[in-house]
């Protein structure tokens, strides 16, 4: 790119969409509109905290509690005046973002937030795996309409941007969360990490969790499974007992004496679990504790040592009684663990660290295990930039067309790299990925028509038209949710409306053939705006090769089954095709890194 | 969920349908609205001839995570077994399921349920779930024995 070369013609001012106006979207949208990118939608759910304003510089102080996506608008405008920049403030699934709505755009950003920073900061109101799913959907909505998608992602210091190639689902990808099996947080833990999560999830919760989370039998959340299955425990009648005397001055010795002790020797009483491993050492409170004297723990601890265990039993006994205090306060709804709560966060520390203590297992300071029982992993400023940066060069390689010689880029700190930014040559799609192998349809549907329509209407329609790709028989789900297969027709009498299909739903059909291909089927549900009853197919576009080639190269064929005003007794269909129908494979999308060589970057780390 | 996620299960039920091991039932549960749910099945495994356990089939809910097939899924009797590997609140302890020791992929849906099947009359005392089940299998076997027979005839199919 010279300098003088403008990115795009001047009359095609690409429409580009940033999902994300958080730590990375804060960096792209700014980055976009001073680079020269002067129509743009950004969308955001998100609302402004305090902890935010660290490094999404969009945002001040006196911006918390309003919308990410229009504050990040307003402030953006300033940097270009000229730019049309619209800032949406809600979510990318609700249903008026449909295919139709994404096929609009030229080209997309995903700059959702790193997972691992909205566990930290946000973990209350979006849970991983939740946004893993817009991630999926963000992906799948770009693979119907056709657009190319930067994908980016943050996590701790390494971040990474890819052009979709691959797409996003054609790896599997790392889970985020890891869950312990229930045998090792409660019998036989081996780190410290299941040390937390014990005292996190079942000895927090039993202890001074609300009447509900207590006794509640339902898989909420994952913490919630583990503590279900020790909440069943015997050794939870004991406890119980023991809860009724809160208010003794032996609550602590007997709580201590207990967890620590009785219930080790239990365990240690199931001789055969103990063949192979290395058997737990109980501990009593009167181990520790020193009469006549406070056994107060010291006043000047610093939370990044480990303390002594005499330490931590005093600070664990100090704590205990604090929370006890707080919890008479709220006995109804009880308290949850926040790591920011001193209280909570040392109670839960010295837990872990007298378990691990028993099981002969390091301890660790009170500041690392904030770290594990907050699942914190923090976001740098500086990734964000530089993730950001290669995300819009990237944008501006795909605008311009140039679209060879091209990479993923990682930006990895402390490798046995020497360089801090590498990358990979773009694999191509995973021929098996159900995602972007997948042939898309769009479908319009007036929610009053029933499903028995539209099986029919794939049977006599697609069946025949594709017939090496789905056979007579085939199933027909929702996400995880199975509407119809050959097995199981009870919905077919239900309106779409009954089953909760809507606008934007993304149904799959997955034909009974034993192919080696992929031959999942995806249908884009948009709305039918005719007053009949109809149901129309047009088959989405499968072939993508830059820009200017996207909206030349829609093909549809249109399926009508247009009746007057009453359902279809049978459904009579017409191919209209306007072109030839093509199936070309998914899309291919090519990303350089913001250097004109094939250079990588090193920047040294002094 | 993952199209991979999916494509699996969808392929597991598929090739149940076409062949599984007699006397077991695999199937996507019936959700409140209507629909299946891929991620929640419903199973039965039954005993095997001549041990203690025959004439039982014990119901067990697989739920498989999003995550799946890289996570097990989650097995749990419904309602709860008298088993030296099951928690009292029913999910089975087996290193086949543990992410962390004998989990793989590959592992298909008939193969979990059959190594829930073998486990029942053999089971693995050096991981124990419940302290009732554990005791009783070693310290008496004769009572233990009654007990598993009590247990198969509770859980014999009535239709």
């Amino acid at each position: 790119m010279t300098e003088n070369a403008p990115l795009y013609p001047k009359n095609k001012s690409p429409k580009t969409l940033l999902i994300g106006a958080g730590g990375v979207g804060c960096e792209v949208l700014k980055n976009l509109a001073i680079t020269g990118f002067d129509n743009i939608t950004v969308i955001d759910l998100d609302h402004i905290e305090l902890s935010n304003l660290n490094r999404q510089f969009l945002f001040r102080n006196k911006h918390i509690g309003q919308s990410k996506a229009l504050i990040a608008t307003e402030t953006v405008k300033k940097m270009n005046p000229s730019a049309k920049i619209i800032g949406i403030n809600d979510n990318i699934k609700s249903p008026q973002f449909d295919v139709e709505w994404f096929s609009s755009f030229d080209i997309v950003v995903n700059a959702l937030d790193n997972l691992g920073t909205y566990s930290n900061i946000f973990h209350h109101i979006l849970p991983l795996c939740i946004l893993l799913k817009l991630s999926r959907h963000v992906n799948m909505m770009c693979q119907a309409a056709d657009i190319p998608l930067i994908e980016t992602g943050t996590a701790g210091y390494t971040g990474q941007t890819s052009g979709i190639t691959e797409c996003f689902e054609c790896q599997p990808k790392p889970t985020e969360q890891k869950v312990y099996p229930v045998c090792t947080i409660r019998n036989t833990p081996t780190a410290l990490i299941h040390c937390v999560v014990w005292a996190k999830d079942y000895l927090f919760i039993q202890l001074f969790g609300g009447e509900s989370a207590k006794n509640k039998e339902v898989d909420m959340e994952l913490d919630q499974d583990n503590q279900e299955e020790m909440a069943m425990m015997k050794e939870s009648q004991k406890l119980k007992t023991i809860l009724e005397c809160m208010d003794s001055s032996d609550f602590g010795k007997m709580i201590f004496d207990s967890m620590f002790g009785n219930n080790i020797n239990e365990l240690l009483s199931m001789e055969d679990m103990w063949k192979n491993r290395t058997k737990p050492n109980p501990i009593f409170y009167n181990d520790y504790y020193v009469p006549n004297s406070d056994n107060k723990p010291s006043e000047s601890l610093d939370d990044k040592e480990v303390l002594s265990t005499v330490e931590t039993f005093r600070l664990w006994l100090s704590s205990l009684e604090k929370l006890k205090n707080t919890y008479k306060d709220n006995k109804i709804n009880g308290l949850t663990f926040d790591k920011d709560d001193k209280d909570a966060l040392e109670f839960v520390g010295c837990s872990a660290n007298l378990r691990a203590i028993v099981f002969g297992i390091s301890c660790q300071s009170l500041f690392q295990i904030k770290a594990m029982a907050g699942n914190i992993i923090p976001a740098i400023a500086t990734t964000n930039a530089i993730v950001a940066g290669v995300a819009v060069v990237q944008a501006s390689k795909i605008i311009s067309g140039q679209l060879e010689k091209c990479k993923t880029v990682y930006f990895a700190y402390g490798g046995r790299r020497p360089q801090f930014m590498y990358k990979e040559p773009l694999l191509p799609p995973n021929k098996k990925c159900t995602v972007c192998q997948a042939f898309y349809y769009t479908v319009s549907i007036n929610f009053k028509l029933l499903l028995s329509d539209l099986i029919a209407l794939v049977s006599k329609t697609l069946s025949k038209e594709i017939p090496e790709r789905i056979g007579e028989d085939f199933s027909l789900l929702e996400g995880n949710r199975i509407l119809y297969d050959p097995d199981f027709d009870d919905n077919l009498g239900k309106s779409f409306e009954e089953l909760g299909i809507k606008q934007n739903s993304i149904l799959t059909i997955e034909p009974e053939t034993d192919l080696d291909t992929v031959n999942t089927i995806i249908l884009c549900i948009v709305p039918s705006t005719e007053n009949s009853l109809e149901i129309k197919i047009k088959q989405g576009n499968n072939k993508i090769v830059s820009n200017q080639d996207i909206k030349e190269t829609k093909k549809r064929i249109d399926v009508d089954n247009a009746t007057n005003g009453k359902r279809p007794k049978e459904s009579k269909s017409t191919l209209k095709s306007v072109d030839e129908p093509e199936f070309k494979k998914a899309k291919i999308i090519s990303i350089d890194i913001p250097l004109d060589s094939d250079e990588t970057i090193i920047i040294k780390d002094d | 969920m993952s199209g991979i996620c999916k494509n699996r299960l969808m392929e597991e039920r598929k090739q149940w349908r076409k062949d599984h091991p007699f006397g077991f039932y695999a199937k996507p549960s019936k959700a409140t609205d209507g629909t299946l749910n891929l991620l929640e099945w419903e199973c039965g495994i039954p005993g095997k001839p001549k041990t203690p356990w025959e004439g039982g089939v014990y119901k067990i809910a697989l739920t498989f995570p999003e995550e799946y097939p890289t996570k097990p899924p989650k097995c749990k009797f419904t309602p709860p077994l008298f088993h030296p590997n099951v928690f009292p609140s029913g999910t089975v302890c087996l290193s086949i399921l543990n992410e962390d020791k004998g989990w793989k992929p590959s592992i298909t849906l008939k193969q979990i349920l059959l190594g829930v099947q073998d486990l029942l009359n053999d089971p693995n005392n050096s991981d124990p779930a419940q302290s009732e089940a554990y005791h009783m299998f070693k310290n008496n076997k004769v009572a233990y024995e009654k007990k598993i027979l009590q247990q198969a005839r509770d859980h014999t199919p009535t239709d």
